[in-house]
């Protein structure tokens, strides 16, 4: 079986670079740096999970995740945030998001997460 | 008027006046201590006047004495609701307090007690042998001068203290205690001449005019209060006196008038006294107008002038007071907003902490650590500096800045609330949309302006903003699908403390309205309730023929 292919989507290049250090020895991993970006390459279905930040340019990430599950995308989501707000992460959730995970995080935090919502494990 | 007429007028201007002072005092603020004690200390002296101006009315010399004794309950406390007074003014701590007015009371119990055991011997005998102007008077007893050591010190030491504290203040507040001190020195340099009489001693004219200070030092006390705010009492009640003053001399006048006209023309005409008092009380209705005003106009020379420069810096500082405290304000929901933004770069600076054990001898890593961890550094500063820049207070600084420059910049500032509030903004602005302008203070303007849009919102929704360039003038218009204002509020909303928020300060618009108009621009707002709301800015385009006029300071 080949390894797990992981979309990041974040505007920071430092977040993209941390996430990299974190998962990129145990998963293949792709990036977005805004929302249209990430639509369009969600939409090519090569990935088993999408790491998606909220705040981001074009559009944000609860709209990207919005327009995924319209379509009928089922695609497991992590959503990403420095806006911890219990509205945004109860939106989240009811739109199909796996998880709601803080900025700063713990490499440990992320790890388990990630594992958690991959399909099969 | 004779001597003994002097005596008696000062004594009852001084039990009127102490009386009102003490019960306006204690009106303006019953629960603080500073007016409680200080409207003991009025009641006090008015006791004290009060009662001896009816002591010397009496038949008897028994009568006499027994009031006299009644009078002393008060005299007794005087010296020492002084020092109550200035303990609580002069603010001193609860164990210093007490140690100070402990053996003040027991001094004042003291005198009490003695003289309500020993009603003669030891404080007073009255006598109705004539002393200096006096028909009938109390004498001192064989021990009535521990008594007066205690009465005098106690006072110095009160007036002492307060002079140490009136060394050390500046401002409005050391302009009060120096009207204390002044008229508790004039109330007593003219009330304490009345111990000589008890030993038959009259001290030239300070016998009885002396008495004349204690009212003077009410004055100095209604002066204080009205005009330095003193013991924290800020009022208008210039239209209160105006009328008292109106009403005490139409009243005097109008007697006057009936007795006047009655004694001259009793014997030759009989007695008309209804149609007189129809007369006399035309005549006063036709002098109340311009009674009213003239006494306005003297009450204001006398009490209330304040020189045009002076009101002007006033409201001056008023209005910069007014803004830093909106700006306050919306930094504090600014920088709740800006530290989720701190968040992103504390993400990837402690990840790359926490790989860099494990990954030191890569070089490629080392490399890329240094680069994030710098960026991510500036990106803090950044945000910190853009906030301590809108933050500080500055002398306003007229530049060439385009609006929608100014806009993308308060948005930058919202980033935080928009986003977690799910609201979607959208900007259209005009290819040139220039103003000469201050642009913190224009950015305090969006700032009100979008964080009322984003209220009224409440949760998800959109705000328009749009700039165009029309006629020498630049438009900003801010729309928003919110709550909208209410009809009755609408006319309302630029009044400064006028809000409709339970948590507002009613300042947010109110100040946006004094920037524009600052500007040379106007302010409109269009809104319904459930409609939504839209803002719209008008500035002169920075070249145009209306335009501010200043020196650009940039480059």
């Amino acid at each position: 079986m080949g390894r797990m292919r992981i979309l990041i989507a974040d505007d920071e290049e430092g977040i993209r670079e941390s996430l990299n250090l974190i998962l990129g020895e145990e998963y293949d991993l792709a990036f977005a740096t805004d929302g249209e970006q990430t639509l369009a390459k969600a939409k090519e279905g090569a990935y088993d999970l999408l790491l998606l930040d909220i705040k981001m340019p074009k559009l944000d990430g609860m709209e990207v995740l919005r327009r995924l599950r319209a379509d009928g995308d089922g695609l497991p989501v992590l959503m990403l945030t420095a806006y911890q707000s219990v509205e945004l992460a109860k939106e989240a959730v009811k739109l199909g998001a796996r998880d709601y995970l803080p900025k700063p995080f713990e490499r440990e935090q992320i790890l388990a997460a990630v594992r958690g919502a991959l399909p099969g494990r | 008027m004779t001597l003994f007429d002097h005596h008696l007028l000062a004594l009852g201007i001084t039990s009127a006046s102490t009386l009102g002072l003490g019960l306006f005092v204690l009106y303006k603020n019953p629960k603080r201590n500073l007016h409680r004690s200080m409207a003991l200390y009025g009641f006090s002296l008015s006791w004290w006047s009060g009662w001896e101006c009816a002591a010397l009315h009496m038949p008897t010399r028994e009568l006499t004495r027994q009031l006299m004794q009644i009078e002393y309950i008060g005299v007794s406390f005087i010296p020492t609701l002084l020092c109550t007074t200035v303990s609580f003014l002069l603010d001193f701590r609860p164990q210093t307090r007490r140690r100070f007015l402990l053996p003040l009371y027991a001094g004042s119990a003291m005198a009490l007690f003695v003289s309500s055991i020993h009603p003669t011997s030891l404080f007073l005998d009255v006598t109705s042998e004539p002393v200096a102007y006096l028909p009938i008077w109390g004498l001192a007893g064989p021990h009535y001068w521990p008594f007066l050591v205690f009465f005098m010190g106690a006072f110095l030491s009160g007036i002492a203290l307060t002079f140490r504290a009136w060394r050390g203040k500046t401002g409005p507040e050391r302009a009060g205690l120096a009207l204390f001190l002044v008229g508790s020195i004039a109330a007593y340099a003219g009330g304490c001449p009345e111990f000589a009489l008890k030993y038959g001693v009259r001290l030239g004219w300070l016998n009885p005019f002396g008495l004349y200070g204690v009212p003077l030092f009410i004055g100095l006390m209604a002066y204080a209060i009205v005009q330095r705010g003193f013991l924290g009492i800020h009022i208008a009640i210039r239209k209160s006196l105006v009328y008292s003053i109106l009403v005490t001399l139409l009243t005097v006048g109008y007697f006057g008038l009936i007795y006047g006209i009655e004694r001259l023309f009793q014997t030759k005409f009989g007695y008309h006294s209804i149609g007189l008092s129809v007369a006399a009380f035309a005549l006063m209705a036709l002098a109340f107008q311009p009674l009213k005003m003239g006494i306005q106009r003297l009450v204001d020379q006398l009490l209330f002038r304040v020189p045009h420069e002076e009101l002007v810096k006033r409201m001056e500082r008023l209005e910069r007071e007014v803004k830093q405290t909106d700006k306050l304000r919306a930094i504090a929901t600014l920088a709740a907003g800006m530290a989720h933004e701190i968040k992103n770069p504390l993400a990837s600076i402690k990840t790359f902490a926490e790989y860099l054990p494990m990954r030191y001898d890569d070089p490629a890593f080392r490399t890329k650590f240094s680069k994030i961890i710098s960026q991510e550094v500036d990106k803090m500063n950044a945000l910190v500096h853009r906030l301590l820049e809108f933050a500080k207070p500055a002398t306003p600084h007229l530049e060439p800045v385009r609006l929608s420059q100014v806009v993308n910049d308060t948005l930058e500032f919202l980033q935080g609330a928009l986003v977690q509030k799910q609201i979607t903004v959208q900007v259209a602005f005009a290819q040139t949309d220039e103003v000469l302008a201050d642009t913190v203070q224009l950015k305090q303007v969006f700032l009100n302006v979008l964080l009322n849009s984003i209220e009224a919102l409440g949760g998800t929704g959109q705000i328009h903003i749009a700039t165009t360039q029309q006629n020498g003038s630049v438009h900003a218009t801010i729309t928003d699908t919110g709550s909208g204002i209410a009809k009755d509020d609408l006319p309302r909303v630029f009044e400064p403390f006028y809000t409709t928020k339970p948590r507002g300060t009613g300042l947010g618009l109110s100040v946006v309205h004094s920037i524009v108009r600052e500007h040379g621009g106007r302010i409109a707002i269009e809104s319904e309730r459930g409609q939504g709301t839209t803002v719209e800015i008008s500035l002169p385009l920075n070249g145009g023929a209306h335009g501010p006029h200043a020196h650009s300071h940039r480059g």
